[in-house]
């Protein structure tokens, strides 16, 4: 946010204010749309998730085997538990092969050096890396001068390790993350459904109009009674 | 364009969201790992046990017995009638060469043969000289289900002498029979010319 005041308060722009505010734009409109499709991924789990652990809890319900809500709920619940179980299995297994994977490099690492190491920075080398160089102007606030690139990719063979242990906790956190939130989504739907299922309406009902006919029941009851 | 462009507004949204939605996310996860370690703790039991991984919910179970019954029932449309109370029915048999021979006949309604008059078979009543006559049946519409499909005598074919060589109960009358009030309209001629499509 300490670039903010470049676009508000300088008046005069030099070119190469321009260009910074042109490539801030792009930002902004990349990250926009990278937002939006992230939500619409979101929403799309969602909705594809409701729709998967409504069709499995559909038939109990409609062939009346689930007598009232409660049941029913306490069964969506288990069904939406074992969902997540065998759905999250392939992320909780990469991670644990993951952790063996770290314990049996650190043991082999001169000194135990693997345990303390930093395996995210270490692979952070294999991305782009870029300084931002801010500079004091007249009225003492700071002005984000230029961006410049620091480094590039670069693989090295040595810290293969490092690579594999991050690369595969970060595929495997977001995919657990997904996961989870599908579970999220499935619940809420469940106990969307379920309430309709067995709500008690009055909808389409009106005392007056059916008050005769019940009249007329009661009085066959009765009659059949005596 | 608009339905799209109204998701992506949505998607913004939920991404504006999103670190709310995350705290949720992070806090059904650690739920879910729990899920997930009771039922792989209870699932390794079980299959190494030889049984499946997941136990059956008694729902499931209602479930595939329900369904396996509606295949059976689609599989074979006309099943064999349940068993029911077993009504007495009273048959006298006449036969046309010796008319005197009466006897009763008490049976199981449902379990009798294919064929026996008013025994749930079809019949083709087929009357000749040496044949024996149609059964005449008493049964009681109480104990006895009227729906059953009951053999349609030929007016032609019974034989008129002889007091017990009656028509037999005749089944509820239909469309298209004689007696009904909708024979005239048997004789209209319902078949299409080349001058009706003119």
């Amino acid at each position: 946010m300490r670039f903010l005041p470049i676009i508000f308060v300088s008046l005069e722009m030099s070119e190469n204010d321009r260009r910074l505010l042109m490539v801030l734009l792009v930002v902004f409109v990349v990250l926009l749309f990278l937002a939006g499709f992230i939500g619409m991924l979101i929403r799309y789990i969602s909705n594809k998730m409701g729709d998967r652990i409504v069709s499995e809890i559909a038939e109990p319900i409609k062939y009346h085997i689930i007598p009232n809500e409660k049941a029913a709920l306490k069964y969506a619940k288990i069904k939406n538990a074992r969902l997540f179980a065998k759905q999250a299995t392939p992320g909780i297994l990469t991670l644990l092969g993951v952790l063996v994977f770290w314990v049996v490099y650190s043991l082999f690492t001169l000194k135990g050096a693997g345990f303390t190491a930093n395996h995210f920075k270490i692979a952070s080398e294999l991305m782009f890396h870029f300084d931002l160089v801010w500079e004091k102007n007249a009225v003492g606030i700071y002005d984000l001068m230029a961006i410049t690139l620091s480094s590039t990719p670069a693989f090295e063979i040595t810290h293969i390790a490092s690579y594999i242990i991050s690369i595969a906790i970060i595929l495997a956190g977001t995919y657990l993350l997904v996961v989870a939130q599908a579970y999220l989504a499935r619940g809420q739907e469940l106990r969307r459904s379920i309430r309709i299922a067995y709500k008690r309406t009055l909808d389409g009902f009106n005392f007056y109009d059916d008050a005769a006919e019940a009249a007329k029941a009661e009085a066959k009851d009765k009659e059949q009674q005596q | 364009m608009v339905k799209f462009i109204k998701n992506f507004g949505l998607g913004l949204v939920y991404f504006l969201a999103l670190p709310i939605l995350l705290i949720a996310v992070v806090g059904y996860l650690v739920v879910g790992i729990g899920w997930w370690l009771f039922y792989v703790g209870k699932g390794l039991v079980r299959f190494f046990r030889g049984e499946s991984f997941f136990q059956d919910l008694p729902e499931d179970i209602e479930v595939r017995r329900i369904k396996a019954k509606m295949a059976e029932a689609s599989a074979n449309p006309n099943p064999a009638p349940a068993p029911a109370p077993t009504p007495n029915v009273t048959t006298n048999t006449t036969n046309t060469t010796d008319s005197s021979q009466t006897y009763h006949v008490t049976n199981n309604f449902f379990g009798a043969t294919p064929g026996m008059p008013g025994m749930g078979g079809i019949q083709t009543p087929t009357i000749g000289q040496n044949q024996p006559a149609p059964e005449r049946i008493e049964m009681d519409a109480n104990t006895i289900d009227l729906t059953t499909q009951e053999p349609t005598p030929s007016y032609q074919q019974i034989p008129t002498n002889g007091p017990q060589q009656q028509i037999p109960q005749q089944p509820t009358p239909m469309i298209g029979t004689s007696d009904n009030k909708f024979a005239e309209f048997d004789n209209i001629d319902l078949s299409l010319d080349e001058e009706d499509f003119k």
